[in-house]
């Protein structure tokens, strides 16, 4: 049951992505037609579609809608940092983490059609989360980049999802990881190391401050712990 | 060392396939820069402080 829940969820995730990835691409070459960005967003959302497809075999069947919503951008912020915003959110944190959730599933003892459907993903996903740290240091060298950083905690709030919220026992099974899905504490802790020792480095290299998403992760999971059992 | 290694391959690795003039020019501090619209001055006034931003949902 929480298996097919994971693998629907992600479906919504993949179609999620598809509709941003595809709008983010005609936004970005609107102010930047030199960008090669845009074609890797393109080909991201080709990419997003077709993870649905494996989501949703894994899933048991269709799954409709989508995770979150599609546009996250604050209002306030113009069109061109509302794009990089979505962008930093989309793919150097949601991306990023992506591909360390993939790499910790396929270092286990996955189903083998699991791990097809992992190593598919894992390869794409690689270039998703590049294209988001190409548009940054793009944009990082036009726009004062640094008015991200009082939006970051919304971003991580919007990434982690439900993951630092009490769970059942059966959510930290070792049995998961033969399934694609990671017990949730290790979900958490993947989450974790990915933005103090990736993310967060990363967004520091551009001069973006990353004090108040530290805050809040220490807040979240004082020792990687988070809140426990329920 | 498995997130060393992803700081390369996607940080260091993105950055590179942007064209890295961004890092160039951020390195040297010689670029000019336009503000962010945002840099506190919302235009509808009063209503950014409700402004919210969201997160991508992932895996
Ligand atoms: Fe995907
Ligand atoms: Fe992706």
């Amino acid at each position: 049951m929480i298996v097919r829940e994971a693998w629907a969820f992600r479906a919504r995730v993949e179609r999620e992505a598809a509709f941003r990835f595809a709008r983010l691409a005609e936004e970005i070459s609107a102010f930047d037609p030199d960008s090669p960005v845009p074609a890797m967003m393109r080909k991201a959302a080709e990419d997003e579609r077709r993870h649905l497809a494996l989501c949703e075999e894994l899933a048991g069947g269709p799954v409709e809608g989508i995770a979150g919503s599609d546009r996250i951008a604050p209002r306030s912020l113009g069109p061109r940092e509302a794009a990089l915003y979505e962008t930093v959110a989309a793919c150097c944190i949601t991306e990023t983490e992506s591909v360390a959730t993939v790499t910790s599933l396929l270092s286990e003892d996955a189903l083998p059609r699991v791990r097809e459907v992992l190593h598919e993903i894992a390869r794409d996903e690689v270039s998703h989360s590049r294209m988001g740290w190409a548009h940054l240091a793009r944009e990082a060298g036009e726009l004062e980049v640094g008015f991200l950083s009082r939006w970051l905690p919304s971003m991580l709030a919007g990434a982690a999802g439900s993951a630092f919220e009490p769970f059942e026992a059966e959510m930290d099974s070792p049995e998961l990881l033969r399934h694609g899905v990671l017990p949730i504490s290790r979900k958490r802790s993947t989450f974790v190391h990915t933005l103090r020792e990736v993310v967060f480095p990363g967004l520091e290299q551009f001069g973006i401050s990353t004090d108040a998403a530290r805050a809040w992760l220490s807040e979240r999971s004082p020792a990687a712990g988070g809140a426990g059992l329920r | 060392m498995l997130f060393k290694k992803l700081f390369k391959l996607l940080v260091v690795g993105g950055a590179i396939l942007g064209g890295a003039t961004g890092c160039a020019a951020k390195a040297a501090g010689a670029e000019k820069k336009a503000a962010a619209p945002d840099a506190g001055t919302a235009a509808d006034g009063g209503a950014a402080s409700k402004d919210t931003g969201g997160g991508a949902s992932g895996w």
